[in-house]
């Protein structure tokens, strides 16, 4: 049997959790931004007339961030690649790429325009991302405002008013108008009285009140923030119904839509125009040259003196005598190579896991959310698609891609699914938003990185427990970011302990060369 | 995106004929086997034993229990093969010499 709270009795449970302080220390611990200092420019220092060969084992963003780097101090580089294309985990797929899943290959039968692709990886960047904004900047890559918070995009959950979508401003607007009538009622109760001046009491009133969209008195009737019913412009607007409070509380997924756009995925966020590979292309620019593709490394053998490296190209077993190497390949499968690494070493690359994200995209036939007011963001919902994204970009042109599933943590649930399977149950999951989604859209492409090929997974998972990362861990960690015999760096947001962001990649390619600088400078003092 | 040569592997190549060598994606250089994925060695196997499990495999035989992680990665790698690749795959494996798995440190 279901027992009700009242207002009273939940804001005293409020109270005897902790009070307002922990709350606010909750709601801060939403942030977690990590300090990212502007980007400097790194001070390496210049061969001159030395010489020095270098191994860059994989084509990711950290591996052509080092060539980039070392190739313009004079190093000599050379980039072995398992995979037809660098860049790794960013993919922007097109019409006619190969989405190179194992026991899932297929291509992209996308329209062939300039805006019809998807970000299969990495497709946001947060505006405090400095190394990487300042690449793009120094690499010529176009950038543009990427969509993500959009009031207008739809949350849908089957609990919720009968699985009918609403629209995420009338699902915040009303929690909102409620939350704040309970906080203008107990205000005015004199619950709150002890710790504030007249004025900071007043103020806090004011906050509630407008935060809450409430009346005079405190009191929830509706906003008008989230538009009209009707009218609004040549006629006076009416106001919509207010959704019921415990109407709104049915979703599990609440708290997520009140927060979704808020730390590193809140706007503004940016995305390169016309596919994020643009920057990986604007890096090959530079060093394409020095790129071997189809070059899977298979032996890695660190001596005294340098690295020696086995790698298969075309059916041939070639090698490659280096001075340093660079290495990001992911470390799950490092620990199938033929290597000579320090036991250690090896302990920590065999403890990392790796998360299963999922992605898939349709061809939308038109730009049916747009019909609906809807230019680009998220629609949000409780179902295993999980979301919907519109395109930020190629507003009102015929098409456009949109993507149809997004699953960062749990993929394996599609990921084991056959392709048709996929497809049918993004539809479905589709088609409680927008009803005629089965005829609106066409064409998919899936990514499911725990099968794809020379990846097989994406985010690197070094604590295994919600509560942070052991001693043990952390000393794991410290292990395998320094070099082994001061010439094998591994390298790739592996190496951080902010995984899963471009901007990570890059900060761990500077930290191993600016680690290669100091033996460097000694060696040639 | 304008495509220079060097950007890619060729795209002949890309579109190419299906691609049945991912064995060593998940199975280790020379198929040595990886711990990191929890593939077990496939050099120095039985051309028979490895004949019946890919087939297996392939037919739904293993790797389909939900329970069955690692099964459940290798299954659909084998349910594209044909009868000639699973034949061209066990001599491509019959290359490898046998290797122990876990490497020692050796300079
Ligand atoms: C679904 C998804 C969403 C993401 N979203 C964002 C986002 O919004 N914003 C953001 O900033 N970041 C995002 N990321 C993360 C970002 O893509 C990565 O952090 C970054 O690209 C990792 O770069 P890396 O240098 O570690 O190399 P990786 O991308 O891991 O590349 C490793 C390379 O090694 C190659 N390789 C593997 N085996 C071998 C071998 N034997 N021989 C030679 N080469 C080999 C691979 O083919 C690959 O090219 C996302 C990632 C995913 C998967
Ligand atoms: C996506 C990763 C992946 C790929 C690609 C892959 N395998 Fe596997 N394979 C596995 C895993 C994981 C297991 C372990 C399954 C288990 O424990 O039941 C396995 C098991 C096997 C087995 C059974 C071994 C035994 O001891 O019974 C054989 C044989 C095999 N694989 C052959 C191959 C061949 C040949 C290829 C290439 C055509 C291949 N695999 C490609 C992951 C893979």
């Amino acid at each position: 049997m279901t027992r009700f709270v009242t207002r009273r009795e939940f804001l005293n449970l409020v109270g005897a959790v902790g009070g307002s302080s922990a709350a606010l220390r909750a709601g801060s611990a939403l942030g977690l931004l990590p300090v990212t200092k502007t980007a400097k420019a790194l001070d390496l220092f210049a061969l001159g007339t030395n010489s020095k060969k270098v191994a860059i084992l994989g084509g990711g963003l950290s591996g052509l961030t080092v060539a980039y780097e070392l190739g313009k101090r004079g190093y000599e580089c050379t980039i072995l690649e398992a995979s037809h294309r660098c860049g790794g985990r960013v993919f922007t797929v097109r019409n006619g790429d190969l989405i190179d899943e194992i026991g899932n290959r297929h291509y992209c039968e996308f329209d062939d325009e300039p805006h019809m692709y998807f970000n299969g990886g990495a497709a946001r960047i947060p505006s405090f991302h400095n190394n990487l904004l300042a690449y793009c900047k120094e690499l010529d890559v176009e950038l543009e405002v990427f969509v993500g918070e959009n009031n207008n995009a739809y949350f849908q959950d089957d609990a919720l008013l009968g699985g009918k979508p609403v629209r995420i401003k009338d699902y915040k607007t009303n929690v909102r108008g409620f939350l704040g009538e309970m906080l203008a009622k107990s205000m005015s109760e004199q619950e709150m009285n002890e710790p504030f001046t007249e004025l900071e009491a007043e103020n806090l009133l004011s906050i509630i009140h407008s935060f809450g969209d409430l009346r005079e008195g405190g009191e929830y009737t509706g906003s008008s923030r989230s538009g009209y019913k009707t009218g609004g412009f040549t006629t006076h607007g009416v106001q919509k119904d207010l959704i019921e409070f415990r109407d709104l509380l049915k979703s599990r997924l609440g708290g997520r839509i009140m927060t979704a756009s808020e730390g590193e995925q809140g706007p503004p966020l940016l995305q390169a125009k016309d596919g994020m590979d643009n920057i990986i292309a604007g890096f090959l620019r530079v060093v394409g040259q020095e790129v071997k593709y189809r070059a899977m490394v298979s032996a890695i053998n660190v001596t005294n003196n340098g690295v020696e490296i086995t790698y298969d190209q075309d059916g041939v077993r070639h090698s490659l005598n280096v001075d340093y190497c660079f290495n990001c390949i992911p470390t799950h499968l490092i620990t199938g190579l033929d290597h000579n690494f320090p036991a250690d070493y090896v302990k920590a690359m065999k403890y990392v896991r790796r998360g299963d994200a999922y992605k898939a995209a349709f061809q939308a036939k038109e730009r049916f959310w747009e019909k609906e007011d809807i230019y680009g963001g998220i629609t949000r919902m409780n179902n295993r698609s999980s979301s919907i994204w519109y395109p930020s970009g190629g507003i009102h042109k015929n098409k456009g891609v949109i993507l149809a599933a997004y699953n960062f943590q749990g993929g394996l649930y599609h990921t084991n699914m056959t392709q048709e399977e996929r497809i049918e149950s993004h539809i479905k999951d589709g088609e409680r938003v927008h009803p005629n989604y089965r005829s609106l859209v066409e064409k998919p492409v899936t990514i499911a990185w725990h099968r794809m090929n020379h990846m097989l997974g994406c985010a690197a998972r070094w604590n295994r427990s919600r509560s942070g990362w052991t001693a043990e861990e952390q000393l794991m960690f410290d292990t395998l970011q320094k070099p082994v015999n001061g010439r094998h760096y591994v390298v790739g947001d592996q190496i951080t302990v902010h995984v899963a962001w471009m901007e990570s990649a890059i900060q761990s390619a500077h930290w191993a060369m600016e680690d290669l600088d100091k033996r460097v400078r000694a060696e040639l003092a | 995106m304008l495509i220079l040569p060097w950007m890619k592997a060729n795209a002949a190549e890309e579109n190419g004929s299906y691609d049945d060598r991912y064995c060593t994606t998940c199975h280790g250089a020379d198929g040595r086997g990886n711990y990191g994925v929890q593939a077990p060695r496939l050099a120095g196997m039985e051309p028979w034993y490895l004949q019946r499990q890919l087939e297996n495999f392939r037919a739904g035989l293993r790797g389909v229990h939900p329970s069955d992680i690692e099964g459940i990665a290798m299954r659909p790698m084998a349910t594209k093969l044909t009868d000639e690749s699973i034949a061209d795959i066990i001599e491509w494996v019959g290359s490898w010499d046998y290797v122990s798995t876990e490497n020692p440190y050796r300079r």
